[in-house]
Protein backbone atom coordinates (compact mmCIF):
# COMPACT_ATOMS: atom_id res chain seq x y z
CA UNK A 1 0.00 0.00 0.00
CA UNK A 2 1.00 3.57 -0.58
CA UNK A 3 1.55 4.22 3.06
CA UNK A 4 4.85 2.31 3.04
CA UNK A 5 6.24 5.06 0.91
CA UNK A 6 4.72 7.89 2.86
CA UNK A 7 6.90 10.79 3.85
CA UNK A 8 6.72 10.05 7.57
CA UNK A 9 8.04 6.49 7.16
CA UNK A 10 11.47 7.65 8.22
CA UNK A 11 10.23 8.14 11.75
CA UNK A 12 11.43 6.13 14.73
CA UNK A 13 10.98 2.49 13.88
CA UNK A 14 8.63 1.61 16.74
CA UNK A 15 6.16 4.31 15.97
CA UNK A 16 6.44 3.69 12.28
CA UNK A 17 5.49 0.06 12.57
CA UNK A 18 2.31 0.51 14.52
CA UNK A 19 1.41 3.48 12.44
CA UNK A 20 1.83 1.59 9.19
CA UNK A 21 -0.14 -1.47 10.15
CA UNK A 22 -2.98 0.55 11.53
CA UNK A 23 -2.99 2.90 8.63
CA UNK A 24 -3.43 0.11 6.18
CA UNK A 25 -6.40 -1.31 8.04
CA UNK A 26 -7.95 2.07 8.52
CA UNK A 27 -7.21 3.11 4.98
CA UNK A 28 -8.72 0.07 3.38
CA UNK A 29 -11.76 0.61 5.49
CA UNK A 30 -12.29 4.17 4.58
CA UNK A 31 -12.61 5.16 0.95
CA UNK A 32 -14.99 3.97 -0.20
CA UNK A 33 -16.44 2.83 3.09
CA UNK A 34 -16.14 -0.84 3.77
CA UNK A 35 -14.90 -1.85 0.34
CA UNK A 36 -12.23 -4.54 0.38
CA UNK A 37 -12.43 -4.96 4.13
CA UNK A 38 -12.54 -8.53 5.39
CA UNK A 39 -15.84 -8.43 7.21
CA UNK A 40 -19.06 -7.32 5.59
CA UNK A 41 -19.66 -3.65 6.30
CA UNK A 42 -22.21 -2.99 9.00
CA UNK A 43 -25.59 -1.87 7.77
CA UNK A 44 -27.00 1.21 9.45
CA UNK A 45 -30.56 2.48 9.35
CA UNK A 46 -29.47 5.19 6.89
CA UNK A 47 -28.00 2.59 4.53
CA UNK A 48 -31.26 0.74 4.26
CA UNK A 49 -33.85 3.51 4.33
CA UNK A 50 -35.61 4.67 1.21
CA UNK A 51 -33.65 7.21 -0.79
CA UNK A 52 -35.24 10.64 -0.91
CA UNK A 53 -34.74 13.65 -3.10
CA UNK A 54 -33.03 16.29 -0.94
CA UNK A 55 -34.90 18.93 -2.94
CA UNK A 56 -38.10 17.86 -1.23
CA UNK A 57 -36.57 19.13 2.01
CA UNK A 58 -35.42 22.46 0.63
CA UNK A 59 -36.84 25.88 -0.12
CA UNK A 60 -34.23 27.20 -2.50
CA UNK A 61 -33.81 30.37 -4.58
CA UNK A 62 -37.36 31.72 -4.25
CA UNK A 63 -38.44 35.30 -4.73
CA UNK A 64 -41.57 37.35 -3.94
CA UNK A 65 -43.71 34.37 -2.98
CA UNK A 66 -45.47 32.63 -0.09
CA UNK A 67 -44.23 29.08 0.55
CA UNK A 68 -43.77 26.54 3.34
CA UNK A 69 -45.29 23.40 4.76
CA UNK A 70 -48.82 22.61 5.93
CA UNK A 71 -49.42 20.62 9.15
CA UNK A 72 -48.46 16.96 8.71
CA UNK A 73 -46.38 17.47 5.55
CA UNK A 74 -42.90 17.86 7.08
CA UNK A 75 -43.62 15.54 9.95
CA UNK A 76 -40.44 15.76 12.00
CA UNK A 77 -37.99 15.83 9.09
CA UNK A 78 -35.42 18.53 8.44
CA UNK A 79 -35.76 21.59 6.24
CA UNK A 80 -33.15 23.71 4.47
CA UNK A 81 -34.18 27.24 3.53
CA UNK A 82 -31.72 29.15 1.34
CA UNK A 83 -31.31 32.05 -1.08
CA UNK A 84 -34.84 33.36 -0.65
CA UNK A 85 -35.71 36.99 -1.17
CA UNK A 86 -38.81 38.87 -0.14
CA UNK A 87 -40.70 35.68 0.74
CA UNK A 88 -43.27 34.73 3.36
CA UNK A 89 -42.34 31.29 4.66
CA UNK A 90 -44.65 29.30 6.92
CA UNK A 91 -43.62 25.98 8.42
CA UNK A 92 -46.78 24.91 10.22
CA UNK A 93 -45.30 21.59 11.35
CA UNK A 94 -42.68 20.14 13.67
CA UNK A 95 -39.23 19.32 12.33
CA UNK A 96 -35.86 17.82 13.25
CA UNK A 97 -33.67 20.83 12.45
CA UNK A 98 -33.77 23.86 10.16
CA UNK A 99 -31.02 25.96 8.58
CA UNK A 100 -31.84 29.32 7.02
CA UNK A 101 -29.04 30.66 4.81
CA UNK A 102 -28.56 33.75 2.65
CA UNK A 103 -32.13 34.97 2.93
CA UNK A 104 -32.98 38.64 2.54
CA UNK A 105 -36.11 40.51 3.53
CA UNK A 106 -38.22 37.49 4.49
CA UNK A 107 -40.92 36.79 7.04
CA UNK A 108 -40.62 33.29 8.48
CA UNK A 109 -42.70 31.18 10.87
CA UNK A 110 -41.05 27.97 12.11
CA UNK A 111 -43.17 25.53 14.13
CA UNK A 112 -41.48 23.50 16.91
CA UNK A 113 -37.98 22.31 15.95
CA UNK A 114 -36.67 19.37 17.97
CA UNK A 115 -32.99 20.29 17.52
CA UNK A 116 -31.34 23.47 16.34
CA UNK A 117 -32.37 26.38 14.15
CA UNK A 118 -29.37 28.03 12.51
CA UNK A 119 -29.60 31.34 10.62
CA UNK A 120 -26.52 32.28 8.55
CA UNK A 121 -25.84 35.25 6.29
CA UNK A 122 -29.39 36.54 6.57
CA UNK A 123 -30.51 40.14 6.47
CA UNK A 124 -33.78 41.88 7.27
CA UNK A 125 -35.54 38.75 8.43
CA UNK A 126 -38.47 38.80 10.82
CA UNK A 127 -39.44 35.49 12.31
CA UNK A 128 -41.39 33.47 14.87
CA UNK A 129 -39.43 30.39 16.00
CA UNK A 130 -39.82 27.57 18.55
CA UNK A 131 -36.81 25.28 19.00
CA UNK A 132 -34.39 23.51 21.34
CA UNK A 133 -31.41 25.60 20.13
CA UNK A 134 -31.35 28.97 18.39
CA UNK A 135 -28.12 30.06 16.65
CA UNK A 136 -27.14 32.83 14.24
CA UNK A 137 -23.91 33.78 12.48
CA UNK A 138 -23.22 36.71 10.13
CA UNK A 139 -26.77 38.03 10.28
CA UNK A 140 -28.02 41.60 10.19
CA UNK A 141 -31.26 43.17 11.34
CA UNK A 142 -33.50 40.40 12.53
CA UNK A 143 -36.61 40.38 14.69
CA UNK A 144 -37.13 37.08 16.45
CA UNK A 145 -40.21 36.09 18.45
CA UNK A 146 -38.67 33.13 20.15
CA UNK A 147 -39.40 30.08 22.27
CA UNK A 148 -36.05 28.41 22.97
CA UNK A 149 -35.44 25.57 25.42
CA UNK A 150 -31.76 26.51 25.85
CA UNK A 151 -29.82 29.76 25.76
CA UNK A 152 -30.09 31.46 22.33
CA UNK A 153 -26.69 32.37 20.86
CA UNK A 154 -25.57 34.86 18.22
CA UNK A 155 -22.17 35.21 16.53
CA UNK A 156 -21.00 38.10 14.33
CA UNK A 157 -24.59 39.31 14.12
CA UNK A 158 -25.86 42.85 14.55
CA UNK A 159 -29.20 44.54 14.97
CA UNK A 160 -30.78 41.44 16.48
CA UNK A 161 -34.02 42.01 18.42
CA UNK A 162 -35.81 39.41 20.49
CA UNK A 163 -39.34 39.02 21.80
CA UNK A 164 -41.40 36.23 23.37
CA UNK A 165 -43.00 33.62 21.06
CA UNK A 166 -46.75 34.15 20.78
CA UNK A 167 -48.66 32.07 18.31
CA UNK A 168 -51.55 29.71 17.91
CA UNK A 169 -52.81 27.32 15.29
CA UNK A 170 -54.93 24.27 16.10
CA UNK A 171 -52.15 21.66 15.79
CA UNK A 172 -49.43 23.71 17.49
CA UNK A 173 -49.72 22.15 20.95
CA UNK A 174 -49.30 18.67 19.42
CA UNK A 175 -46.33 19.85 17.40
CA UNK A 176 -44.64 21.03 20.61
CA UNK A 177 -45.17 17.57 22.07
CA UNK A 178 -43.90 15.84 18.93
CA UNK A 179 -40.76 17.99 18.99
CA UNK A 180 -40.18 17.20 22.66
CA UNK A 181 -40.40 20.86 23.67
CA UNK A 182 -42.09 22.18 26.79
CA UNK A 183 -44.15 25.36 26.40
CA UNK A 184 -42.85 26.39 29.84
CA UNK A 185 -39.13 26.22 29.03
CA UNK A 186 -38.49 29.42 27.15
CA UNK A 187 -35.23 31.34 27.49
CA UNK A 188 -36.01 33.86 24.75
CA UNK A 189 -34.51 36.88 26.52
CA UNK A 190 -31.31 35.28 27.84
CA UNK A 191 -29.16 35.71 24.72
CA UNK A 192 -25.43 34.90 24.61
CA UNK A 193 -23.31 36.89 22.17
CA UNK A 194 -20.06 35.18 21.12
CA UNK A 195 -18.77 38.40 19.57
CA UNK A 196 -19.68 41.33 21.80
CA UNK A 197 -18.40 44.74 20.72
CA UNK A 198 -17.60 47.14 23.52
CA UNK A 199 -19.76 50.23 23.48
CA UNK A 200 -22.27 48.65 21.11
CA UNK A 201 -25.24 46.33 21.43
CA UNK A 202 -25.52 43.58 18.87
CA UNK A 203 -28.85 42.57 20.33
CA UNK A 204 -31.71 43.97 22.37
CA UNK A 205 -35.21 43.10 23.50
CA UNK A 206 -38.20 44.20 21.45
CA UNK A 207 -40.66 46.57 23.09
CA UNK A 208 -43.29 44.75 25.10
CA UNK A 209 -45.93 46.28 22.84
CA UNK A 210 -44.37 44.83 19.65
CA UNK A 211 -47.07 42.80 17.93
CA UNK A 212 -46.08 39.51 16.28
CA UNK A 213 -48.40 39.93 13.31
CA UNK A 214 -46.97 43.39 12.52
CA UNK A 215 -43.63 41.67 12.00
CA UNK A 216 -44.79 38.38 10.52
CA UNK A 217 -48.25 38.88 8.98
CA UNK A 218 -50.64 35.91 8.76
CA UNK A 219 -50.69 33.98 5.45
CA UNK A 220 -52.17 35.72 2.47
CA UNK A 221 -55.82 34.58 1.94
CA UNK A 222 -54.85 33.71 -1.65
CA UNK A 223 -52.15 31.26 -0.50
CA UNK A 224 -52.37 27.55 0.25
CA UNK A 225 -51.95 28.41 3.96
CA UNK A 226 -55.26 30.23 4.21
CA UNK A 227 -56.82 27.13 5.75
CA UNK A 228 -54.57 27.33 8.83
CA UNK A 229 -56.39 29.32 11.47
CA UNK A 230 -53.62 31.34 13.10
CA UNK A 231 -53.71 33.78 15.97
CA UNK A 232 -51.04 35.70 17.80
CA UNK A 233 -53.17 36.85 20.75
CA UNK A 234 -51.28 36.54 24.00
CA UNK A 235 -54.38 34.95 25.54
CA UNK A 236 -54.47 32.19 22.91
CA UNK A 237 -50.73 31.68 22.49
CA UNK A 238 -49.60 28.11 23.14
CA UNK A 239 -46.47 29.48 24.84
CA UNK A 240 -47.23 31.73 27.82
CA UNK A 241 -46.17 35.33 27.26
CA UNK A 242 -43.36 36.14 29.68
CA UNK A 243 -41.66 39.40 30.57
CA UNK A 244 -38.27 37.67 30.64
CA UNK A 245 -35.24 39.79 31.44
CA UNK A 246 -37.09 43.06 31.02
CA UNK A 247 -37.25 45.31 34.06
CA UNK A 248 -39.75 44.17 36.70
CA UNK A 249 -42.50 46.57 37.81
CA UNK A 250 -42.43 45.57 41.45
CA UNK A 251 -39.99 44.29 44.04
CA UNK A 252 -42.51 41.61 44.98
CA UNK A 253 -42.41 38.29 43.17
CA UNK A 254 -44.13 35.01 44.06
CA UNK A 255 -43.18 31.42 43.27
CA UNK A 256 -46.11 29.21 42.30
CA UNK A 257 -45.33 25.54 41.61
CA UNK A 258 -47.66 22.88 40.21
CA UNK A 259 -46.60 19.29 40.84
CA UNK A 260 -47.20 16.71 38.13
CA UNK A 261 -50.80 15.62 37.67
CA UNK A 262 -53.43 15.22 34.98
CA UNK A 263 -54.27 18.91 34.68
CA UNK A 264 -50.93 20.56 35.37
CA UNK A 265 -50.73 22.45 32.07
CA UNK A 266 -54.37 23.48 32.15
CA UNK A 267 -54.05 24.63 35.77
CA UNK A 268 -50.93 26.65 35.03
CA UNK A 269 -52.74 28.36 32.14
CA UNK A 270 -55.75 29.05 34.31
CA UNK A 271 -53.54 30.64 36.96
CA UNK A 272 -51.79 32.82 34.37
CA UNK A 273 -55.14 34.02 32.95
CA UNK A 274 -56.48 34.87 36.39
CA UNK A 275 -53.34 36.71 37.44
CA UNK A 276 -53.19 38.73 34.22
CA UNK A 277 -56.84 39.72 34.76
CA UNK A 278 -55.67 41.18 38.06
CA UNK A 279 -52.85 43.04 36.29
CA UNK A 280 -49.99 40.93 37.62
CA UNK A 281 -47.12 40.02 35.30
CA UNK A 282 -45.70 36.62 34.40
CA UNK A 283 -41.90 36.89 34.50
CA UNK A 284 -40.70 33.37 33.74
CA UNK A 285 -41.72 29.69 33.79
CA UNK A 286 -39.92 26.35 33.95
CA UNK A 287 -40.82 22.69 33.70
CA UNK A 288 -38.17 20.51 35.30
CA UNK A 289 -37.86 17.16 37.08
CA UNK A 290 -36.75 17.26 40.74
CA UNK A 291 -35.06 14.57 42.80
CA UNK A 292 -35.89 14.28 46.51
CA UNK A 293 -32.63 15.98 47.50
CA UNK A 294 -33.43 18.87 45.13
CA UNK A 295 -36.87 19.29 46.72
CA UNK A 296 -35.35 19.42 50.22
CA UNK A 297 -32.76 21.98 49.20
CA UNK A 298 -35.00 24.21 47.10
CA UNK A 299 -38.13 24.31 49.26
CA UNK A 300 -36.23 24.07 52.56
CA UNK A 301 -39.04 23.59 55.10
CA UNK A 302 -42.48 22.06 54.71
CA UNK A 303 -41.29 19.38 52.29
CA UNK A 304 -42.98 16.12 53.37
CA UNK A 305 -45.88 16.33 50.87
CA UNK A 306 -43.76 17.94 48.20
CA UNK A 307 -41.27 15.06 48.37
CA UNK A 308 -43.93 12.56 47.50
CA UNK A 309 -45.57 14.70 44.82
CA UNK A 310 -42.29 15.36 43.06
CA UNK A 311 -41.83 11.66 42.31
CA UNK A 312 -44.82 11.73 39.93
CA UNK A 313 -43.10 13.78 37.23
CA UNK A 314 -41.61 17.18 36.46
CA UNK A 315 -42.85 20.28 38.28
CA UNK A 316 -44.14 23.40 36.52
CA UNK A 317 -43.09 26.63 38.19
CA UNK A 318 -44.08 30.25 37.56
CA UNK A 319 -42.71 33.55 38.78
CA UNK A 320 -45.43 36.19 39.06
CA UNK A 321 -44.72 39.80 39.84
CA UNK A 322 -46.58 42.85 41.19
CA UNK A 323 -47.39 44.57 44.49
CA UNK A 324 -49.55 42.21 46.55
CA UNK A 325 -48.82 39.21 44.30
CA UNK A 326 -48.08 36.80 47.16
CA UNK A 327 -51.46 37.40 48.82
CA UNK A 328 -53.23 37.17 45.47
CA UNK A 329 -51.50 33.87 44.66
CA UNK A 330 -52.36 32.39 48.06
CA UNK A 331 -56.01 33.40 47.66
CA UNK A 332 -56.24 31.80 44.21
CA UNK A 333 -54.46 28.68 45.46
CA UNK A 334 -57.13 28.29 48.13
CA UNK A 335 -60.14 29.22 46.05
CA UNK A 336 -59.31 27.68 42.68
CA UNK A 337 -56.62 25.07 43.19
CA UNK A 338 -57.72 23.71 46.54
CA UNK A 339 -56.90 20.01 46.39
CA UNK A 340 -54.32 20.42 43.62
CA UNK A 341 -50.72 19.70 44.44
CA UNK A 342 -49.12 23.13 44.59
CA UNK A 343 -46.50 25.14 46.41
CA UNK A 344 -47.00 28.89 46.85
CA UNK A 345 -44.64 31.34 48.53
CA UNK A 346 -45.93 32.02 52.05
CA UNK A 347 -44.83 35.52 52.74
CA UNK A 348 -43.59 38.44 50.72
CA UNK A 349 -40.56 38.76 52.98
CA UNK A 350 -39.27 35.37 51.84
CA UNK A 351 -40.89 34.96 48.42
CA UNK A 352 -38.01 36.40 46.41
CA UNK A 353 -35.73 33.84 48.05
CA UNK A 354 -38.15 31.09 46.89
CA UNK A 355 -37.98 32.45 43.36
CA UNK A 356 -34.17 32.64 43.36
CA UNK A 357 -33.76 29.19 44.90
CA UNK A 358 -36.04 27.54 42.40
CA UNK A 359 -34.90 29.22 39.19
CA UNK A 360 -31.22 28.97 40.08
CA UNK A 361 -31.76 25.26 40.58
CA UNK A 362 -33.74 24.89 37.34
CA UNK A 363 -31.24 26.85 35.25
CA UNK A 364 -28.36 24.82 36.66
CA UNK A 365 -30.27 21.61 36.00
CA UNK A 366 -30.81 22.60 32.38
CA UNK A 367 -27.24 23.67 31.80
CA UNK A 368 -28.06 27.36 31.41
CA UNK B 1 14.39 -1.04 41.37
CA UNK B 2 12.99 0.03 44.74
CA UNK B 3 10.59 -2.10 46.73
CA UNK B 4 7.84 0.41 46.32
CA UNK B 5 7.91 0.34 42.56
CA UNK B 6 7.93 -3.48 42.56
CA UNK B 7 4.88 -3.49 44.78
CA UNK B 8 3.27 -0.98 42.51
CA UNK B 9 3.87 -3.24 39.53
CA UNK B 10 2.35 -6.22 41.33
CA UNK B 11 -0.81 -4.32 42.06
CA UNK B 12 -3.33 -4.80 39.30
CA UNK B 13 -2.78 -1.91 36.94
CA UNK B 14 -5.46 0.77 37.06
CA UNK B 15 -7.33 1.72 33.92
CA UNK B 16 -5.18 3.40 31.40
CA UNK B 17 -6.18 7.01 30.95
CA UNK B 18 -6.73 8.35 27.45
CA UNK B 19 -7.12 12.00 26.60
CA UNK B 20 -9.56 12.56 23.73
CA UNK B 21 -10.14 15.91 22.11
CA UNK B 22 -13.57 16.44 20.50
CA UNK B 23 -13.48 19.23 17.91
CA UNK B 24 -15.49 20.43 14.92
CA UNK B 25 -17.61 23.37 13.80
CA UNK B 26 -20.40 24.74 15.95
CA UNK B 27 -23.73 22.89 15.66
CA UNK B 28 -21.93 19.69 14.60
CA UNK B 29 -23.18 17.61 17.54
CA UNK B 30 -20.06 17.37 19.73
CA UNK B 31 -21.89 17.84 23.02
CA UNK B 32 -24.67 15.46 21.98
CA UNK B 33 -21.97 12.88 21.19
CA UNK B 34 -20.29 13.49 24.55
CA UNK B 35 -23.57 13.07 26.40
CA UNK B 36 -24.39 9.91 24.44
CA UNK B 37 -21.03 8.47 25.45
CA UNK B 38 -21.91 9.15 29.09
CA UNK B 39 -25.51 7.86 28.65
CA UNK B 40 -26.94 11.23 29.62
CA UNK B 41 -30.16 12.93 28.56
CA UNK B 42 -29.79 14.71 25.20
CA UNK B 43 -33.10 16.57 25.04
CA UNK B 44 -31.70 19.76 26.60
CA UNK B 45 -28.32 20.65 25.19
CA UNK B 46 -27.27 24.26 25.28
CA UNK B 47 -24.71 25.56 22.73
CA UNK B 48 -21.29 25.17 24.37
CA UNK B 49 -19.73 28.46 25.44
CA UNK B 50 -16.48 27.07 26.86
CA UNK B 51 -15.90 23.37 27.12
CA UNK B 52 -17.40 20.22 28.64
CA UNK B 53 -15.42 17.28 29.97
CA UNK B 54 -16.54 13.78 30.88
CA UNK B 55 -14.78 10.57 31.83
CA UNK B 56 -16.19 7.34 30.48
CA UNK B 57 -15.00 3.76 30.86
CA UNK B 58 -14.49 1.74 27.73
CA UNK B 59 -12.67 -1.55 27.17
CA UNK B 60 -10.36 -1.10 30.15
CA UNK B 61 -9.61 2.51 29.27
CA UNK B 62 -10.64 5.58 31.15
CA UNK B 63 -11.51 7.99 28.36
CA UNK B 64 -11.26 11.65 29.36
CA UNK B 65 -13.20 13.38 26.64
CA UNK B 66 -12.86 17.15 26.13
CA UNK B 67 -15.63 18.79 24.12
CA UNK B 68 -14.66 22.32 23.06
CA UNK B 69 -17.10 24.92 21.68
CA UNK B 70 -16.85 25.34 17.90
CA UNK B 71 -17.96 28.88 17.03
CA UNK B 72 -15.62 30.61 14.59
CA UNK B 73 -14.76 33.21 17.22
CA UNK B 74 -13.55 30.65 19.76
CA UNK B 75 -11.73 28.22 17.45
CA UNK B 76 -8.39 29.96 18.15
CA UNK B 77 -8.72 28.65 21.72
CA UNK B 78 -8.76 25.03 20.54
CA UNK B 79 -4.96 25.02 20.67
CA UNK B 80 -5.04 25.49 24.44
CA UNK B 81 -6.28 21.91 24.65
CA UNK B 82 -3.86 20.20 22.22
CA UNK B 83 -1.20 19.13 24.74
CA UNK B 84 -1.01 15.38 25.48
CA UNK B 85 -3.93 14.48 23.24
CA UNK B 86 -4.05 10.73 22.53
CA UNK B 87 -6.83 10.77 19.96
CA UNK B 88 -8.57 13.55 18.04
CA UNK B 89 -12.25 13.08 17.25
CA UNK B 90 -13.46 15.50 14.60
CA UNK B 91 -17.23 15.84 14.27
CA UNK B 92 -18.88 16.89 11.01
CA UNK B 93 -22.51 17.81 10.41
CA UNK B 94 -23.07 15.68 7.30
CA UNK B 95 -26.19 17.68 6.39
CA UNK B 96 -24.53 21.11 6.50
CA UNK B 97 -23.36 21.29 2.90
CA UNK B 98 -22.94 25.05 3.07
CA UNK B 99 -20.00 24.56 5.43
CA UNK B 100 -18.26 21.46 4.05
CA UNK B 101 -15.45 23.68 2.80
CA UNK B 102 -15.14 25.49 6.12
CA UNK B 103 -15.04 22.26 8.11
CA UNK B 104 -12.45 20.84 5.70
CA UNK B 105 -10.24 23.87 6.20
CA UNK B 106 -10.47 23.65 9.97
CA UNK B 107 -9.60 19.95 9.87
CA UNK B 108 -6.64 20.59 7.55
CA UNK B 109 -5.34 23.24 9.95
CA UNK B 110 -5.65 20.86 12.88
CA UNK B 111 -3.71 18.17 11.04
CA UNK B 112 -0.94 20.72 10.44
CA UNK B 113 -0.62 21.50 14.15
CA UNK B 114 2.72 20.43 15.52
CA UNK B 115 1.27 19.49 18.90
CA UNK B 116 -1.14 17.07 17.22
CA UNK B 117 1.62 15.47 15.16
CA UNK B 118 0.88 11.77 14.58
CA UNK B 119 -2.23 11.84 16.77
CA UNK B 120 -4.79 9.34 15.43
CA UNK B 121 -7.91 11.05 14.10
CA UNK B 122 -11.43 9.70 14.00
CA UNK B 123 -13.86 11.65 11.83
CA UNK B 124 -17.50 11.22 12.75
CA UNK B 125 -19.79 11.93 9.78
CA UNK B 126 -22.59 12.85 12.16
CA UNK B 127 -26.33 13.51 11.72
CA UNK B 128 -26.87 10.58 9.38
CA UNK B 129 -30.41 10.44 10.80
CA UNK B 130 -31.19 13.52 8.67
CA UNK B 131 -32.53 12.71 5.23
CA UNK B 132 -30.24 15.10 3.35
CA UNK B 133 -27.04 13.92 5.10
CA UNK B 134 -24.12 13.24 2.76
CA UNK B 135 -22.76 9.68 3.06
CA UNK B 136 -19.39 9.25 4.81
CA UNK B 137 -17.77 8.19 1.53
CA UNK B 138 -18.71 11.51 -0.09
CA UNK B 139 -17.35 13.45 2.87
CA UNK B 140 -14.11 11.43 2.87
CA UNK B 141 -13.64 12.25 -0.77
CA UNK B 142 -14.49 15.92 -0.35
CA UNK B 143 -12.00 16.26 2.50
CA UNK B 144 -9.29 14.36 0.60
CA UNK B 145 -8.82 12.10 3.59
CA UNK B 146 -6.91 9.59 1.48
CA UNK B 147 -4.02 12.06 1.31
CA UNK B 148 -3.43 11.81 5.07
CA UNK B 149 -0.13 9.98 5.41
CA UNK B 150 1.29 11.05 8.74
CA UNK B 151 -1.16 9.36 11.12
CA UNK B 152 -3.81 6.68 11.33
CA UNK B 153 -7.30 7.87 10.63
CA UNK B 154 -10.82 6.59 10.23
CA UNK B 155 -14.14 8.00 9.11
CA UNK B 156 -17.29 6.63 10.71
CA UNK B 157 -20.87 7.55 9.87
CA UNK B 158 -23.02 8.04 12.95
CA UNK B 159 -26.03 9.67 14.52
CA UNK B 160 -25.23 11.15 17.92
CA UNK B 161 -28.97 11.58 18.32
CA UNK B 162 -29.85 7.87 18.03
CA UNK B 163 -26.42 6.54 19.06
CA UNK B 164 -25.96 4.50 15.89
CA UNK B 165 -22.35 4.18 14.73
CA UNK B 166 -20.80 5.63 17.88
CA UNK B 167 -19.71 2.30 19.36
CA UNK B 168 -17.91 1.36 16.16
CA UNK B 169 -16.07 4.67 16.22
CA UNK B 170 -15.07 4.28 19.86
CA UNK B 171 -13.86 0.73 19.19
CA UNK B 172 -11.50 2.16 16.61
CA UNK B 173 -10.35 4.80 19.14
CA UNK B 174 -9.46 2.12 21.69
CA UNK B 175 -7.78 0.00 19.04
CA UNK B 176 -5.59 2.82 17.86
CA UNK B 177 -4.63 3.79 21.41
CA UNK B 178 -3.68 0.18 22.11
CA UNK B 179 -1.52 0.06 19.02
CA UNK B 180 0.16 3.34 19.88
CA UNK B 181 0.89 2.48 23.51
CA UNK B 182 2.27 -1.01 22.94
Amino acid sequence: MGCFFSKKSKRKSKEEQTSTTLESTAGSNSVPLGSSSDEAPKQYSWDTREKVDPKDYMLNGLKDTTVGRLPGTLNGQQLVIQDCENCNIFVFDHSATITVDDCINCRIFLGPVKGSVFFRDCKDVRCVVACQQFRTRDCKKMEVFLCCATQPIIESSTGMRFGCFQFYYPELAFHFKDAGLSIFNNNWSNVHDFTPVSGENNWSLLAETAAVLDSVPPPDPESEFKSVRVSADASRSIVPLTRGARRKDSEESCLFVFFAGDYTTANARKLIDKMIEKCFVLIQTKEVPMRPEDVKRVFQNDTADLLEWSTKGPVTALELNGDGVVDACRTIANEVFNGSKVFVSEDKSTSSRDVDNFFNFADMQMGL
Amino acid sequence: MGLLSILRKLKSSPDQEVRILLLGLDNGGKTTLLKQLASEDISHITPTQGFNIKSVQSQGFKLNVWDIGGQRKIRPYWRNYFENTDVLIYVIDSADRKRFEETGQELAELLDEEKLNGVPVLIFANKQDLLTAAPASEIAEGLNLHTIRDRVWQIQSCSALTGEGIQEGMNWVCKSVNAKKK
